[in-house]
């Protein structure tokens, strides 16, 4: 989430820490047939994926598949503004309701907002890239059948790059007529295993693509508009998510050694400092986002997200830690947070894509 | 029971890399004799187990029977924001970890001649038991059923000039995993939350000689094949061949020297290995036996590993044969009372299979492409007065990565670098005592080196006494310091203290 431009000018302009109206503790998500489901005797749960912001609104990403991972109904976008948390939904489904499923990422860009929806697993249909306008309702204005399962996506002034999830590779929409472009184009992996495109960005006008599996990850530098390679860095394993950070470096989060790492990027080279592990018990690191000098973090197995400061002249420092819930010891359901989005300083809104709910954390430093 | 040290690939067959236990089943006397044991402890926690033994026909016969259950609710204790120091811990109550089991066992052995024996055994059990899931990530609904037969016959004849042995036996193991899905659980009888159903099953022969040549060498060779089958819901279905060819000499030399060389041949499916290995010992002294090995050994994957999903671990159909390179060396000390007994090892691995956490809630079995495992062990056994008898142990551990790349020269998971044990126990015909401590150290919880399973130290200690004839009551506790934060390799909760109360008695 790059939002510290407008913020900080925000900051200069009022001559102090820009802080949020204060978001309600949690927001509650519509179910059964209200999330539009093909069977109504088999309606899907919320499962929320990404967040972002437009304006004043936040917009999540609501996967609609049902306990089992079985896709339920369309992909939809929740929009609402986090002082009051009533939920319209904007329905990505197009015809029959199957264009667009499983909603995940989401982007946001020039006042538009771009959304990933990853498929339908079981039956491979649903794969899409589609623009949103967010104004009034919320409509769909533009919308790719994507040949592959899309993942992280990144906007420029004239493509919309998307990720493969289950490849090493991008492919660019032209942003006018969203028509393919470039792609697929091969990424640099990891030799040994599987390859996932995760996580996608957009830095100084360059394309930034992470490509990793469990052994490792490579972070890819590329042309955004050709999609030339410029550079490699390694990303760590299961490199879930990428953000660029307020002070123009890179922050990724990999899962499998449960490290964050920070890219400083130069004209010809990328350094890669790993800048904080965390604790043995947080679990699966899965979404990353910047505010200010801040980065947020999300471990959907520990069911916690961290507060992270980059500045300190010891090196990045944790500065808190919030837990979002534990597993209900009724229903074992466990929030497994996916998605951050810093509203200010002090708070931020939590996506949790298990127990389909979204929670505003405070910050207690 | 019995304990065999070193490189046994060749002797005992595929896997048997750092040696080999032996489970040799009781024989009956020219009595019938028989035991029963019934025991209740904490977190409902029950065993009854009765055996007999007694002569039938020209042979024997042996029954063994046993009831196992927990509920398995104990406390435990977690941190919610693990990152802050000083975090404070919660209280949780396991749930959905209560398990019952059911086994029998039985064996008929016939002597056909003064010579030759015919052994039929069967085992069998039933189990049902909760799959309750790491700490940070509970299953609720997600349960396994598993059931499980097994049965052989060897026929055998042994003289004074030789031996041999032909064997057949079968197995059969069935897995039903309820309310289990990739990620999380499911309600068990809904339309979206299938049963898994799996089932195993094997055959094999086996054919074994063995001759004098002359009275110090002996020579054996074994010949086995069969077949193994997998299938199950969403898996479908597997099968294998298996062929071995085994050679082995026992030469004893003199001046106390004595040469094990042995060889073995593994043929599975489409791969292929030698397990070529050679062992000696040397009995210096009344005092002192030093024995040193080396061999090659592969272990190819088993078909559960690669296919099969059982409770939380994850099948890898990726996998490869592991194949290792080792040498050991070990030395046994007997002065009078004590006995220590040291050892050093070393062994280089290729495809080295590493179980490792597979996120969300799963462990999965992963190659390793090159790895170093090396180390030491050193055990000291000590009777004292008072009928007091003493037991410690230590190893030592260095099991390092050597795949080039990022974890190059990183320590393997889920392998501590120091383990210590130490057992006290006092024994006589009215009283028994014991208390041990046993404590392991951090280990790599992944193979980064960047995630660890802290250090644990457990202490336990019991005492019984004989009430009457052949009765015992036991009382034991176990985790006497109640340490409710303890979890296992994989993140699941282990009990606090836990008391248990045992009466046995053995006709």
């Amino acid at each position: 989430m790059h939002r510290s431009i407008p913020v900080l000018l925000l900051l200069a302009a009022c001559g102090g820490p820009y802080r949020a109206p204060p978001a309600v503790p949690s927001v509650p998500l519509p179910s059964g047939d209200a999330l539009r489901p093909w069977d109504p005797a088999h309606p899907g749960l919320a499962r929320l994926l990404g967040i972002a912001q437009v304006g004043d609104r936040a917009y999540a990403a609501l996967g609609n598949y049902d306990a089992s991972f079985t896709a339920r109904g369309p992909g939809m976008l929740a929009s609402f503004v986090p002082s009051n948390g009533t939920i319209s939904l904007i329905n990505l489904g197009g015809t029959a309701d199957k264009e667009c499923i499983s909603a995940g990422w989401v982007r946001p860009d020039g006042g538009l907002l771009y959304v990933t929806c990853s498929g339908d697993f079981n039956t491979g249909g649903g794969n899409a890239v589609v623009e949103v306008n967010p104004a009034g309702q919320g409509t769909v204005t533009k919308r790719f059948e994507a040949p592959v399962s899309p993942a992280g996506l990144a906007i420029t002034s004239n493509r919309v790059w998307f990720g493969s999830a289950l490849s090493g590779a991008v492919y660019a929409l032209d942003r006018n007529t969203f028509a393919l472009a470039v792609g697929p184009i091969a990424l640099t992996c990891p030799a040994t295993s599987y390859q996932t495109t995760n996580d996608l960005a957009v830095v100084n006008g360059e394309l930034y693509a992470i490509c990793s599996n469990d052994v490792g990850g490579v972070l890819n530098r590329l042309d955004a508009t050709s999609g030339a390679l410029k550079g490699t860095a390694d990303s760590g394993p299961i490199a879930a998510a990428m953000t660029p950070t307020g002070d123009g470096r890179i922050a990724i989060v990999s899962a499998g050694d449960n490290r964050l790492r920070l890219v400083t990027i130069s004209q010809n080279q990328l350094v890669v400092q790993p800048a904080y592990t965390f604790s043995s018990q947080t679990a699966t690191l899965q979404g990353i986002s910047a505010l200010n000098q801040f980065v947020y973090t999300t471990a959907s197995d520990s069911n916690t997200v961290q507060k992270i400061d980059l500045s300190g002249s010891g090196g990045t420092r944790l500065v808190d830690e919030k837990s979002v819930g534990s597993c209900d010891q009724a229903t074992g359901i466990c929030p497994g947070p996916w998605n951050i989005l810093p509203l200010d300083d002090f708070q931020a809104l939590v996506t949790n894509q298990r127990s389909s709910t979204i929670v505003a954390v405070k910050w207690d430093h | 029971m019995v304990v065999n040290r070193g490189v046994l690939g060749a002797q005992f067959g595929a896997g048997a890399l750092g040696g080999a236990l032996e489970l040799l089943p009781r024989r009956a006397r020219e009595m019938a004799t028989g035991g029963v044991l019934l025991s209740t402890g904490s977190f409902g926690t029950f065993r009854a187990a009765l055996d007999g033994a007694a002569p039938a026909g020209a042979g024997s016969a042996v029954i063994g029977v046993q009831l196992d259950g927990t509920a398995g609710d104990f406390d435990y204790a977690r941190q919610a924001t693990p990152g802050l120091p000083d975090a404070p811990y919660y209280d949780y109550t396991r749930q959905n970890a209560d398990a019952k089991r059911a086994s029998v066992l039985a064996r008929l052995a016939q002597s056909l001649t003064p010579a030759t024996e015919l052994d039929f055994l069967t085992q069998a059990s039933i189990g049902d038991r909760g799959l309750p899931g790491p700490s940070s990530a509970i299953t609720l609904h997600s349960r396994e059923l598993d059931q499980s037969i097994l049965a052989g016959l060897r026929l055998r004849t042994a003289n004074d000039d030789g031996a041999w042995a032909l064997k057949a036996w079968t197995r059969f193991d069935r897995v039903e995993l309820q309310g289990v899905q990739p990620f999380g659980d499911c309600i068990d009888g809904t339309p979206d939350c299938p049963r898994i159903d799996q089932r195993a099953s094997d055959v094999r022969a086996e054919a074994e000689g063995r001759v004098a040549m002359g009275e110090a060498q002996w020579v054996s060779a074994t010949v086995s094949a069969g077949q193994e089958r997998v299938h199950g819901t969403n898996i479908g279905a597997y099968q294998r061949n298996l062929v071995s060819l085994a050679g082995r000499g026992d030469l004893t030399l003199p001046g106390g020297f004595a040469l094990h060389p042995a060889v073995r041949l593994d043929k599975v499916e489409s791969d292929a290995g030698a397990s070529p290995a050679l062992t000696a010992s040397w009995r210096a002294t009344q005092v002192l036996e030093l024995r040193t090995g080396w061999g090659l050994s592969f272990r190819p994957p088993t078909l559960n590993e690669l296919y099969l999903q059982s409770g939380g671990i994850a099948p890898n159909p990726d996998l490869r044969p592991e194949r290792a390179w080792s040498l050991d060396a070990g030395a046994t000390l007997r002065l009078g009372d004590t006995t220590i007994n040291g050892g050093l090892f070393w062994s280089q691995y290729r495809d080295l299979i590493v179980y490792e956490l597979f996120p969300p809630a799963k462990v999965k079995p992963f190659n390793v492409g090159s790895a170093r495992i090396a180390g030491a062990e050193l055990q000291a056994l000590v009777k004292l007065p008072f009928r007091l008898f003493a037991q410690a142990s230590y190893s030592w551990l260095n099991a390092v990565n050597l795949r080039p790349g990022d974890q190059q020269d990183n320590q393997l998971p889920y392998r501590p670098p120091h383990r210590l044990f130490a057992r006290v126990a006092r024994r006589d015909d009215r009283f028994d005592t014991w208390a041990e401590a046993s404590f392991t150290s951090a280990m790599p919880r992944n193979f980064f080196g960047s995630a660890y399973v802290p250090a644990q130290l457990v202490l336990n200690a019991g005492a019984g006494i004989r009430v009457a004839g052949p009765l015992w009551i036991h009382l034991e506790v176990r985790n006497l310091l109640d340490d409710q934060t303890l979890e296992d390799l994989f993140q699941y909760p282990l009990p606090g203290r836990s008391i248990a109360l045992i009466a046995r008695a053995r006709l």
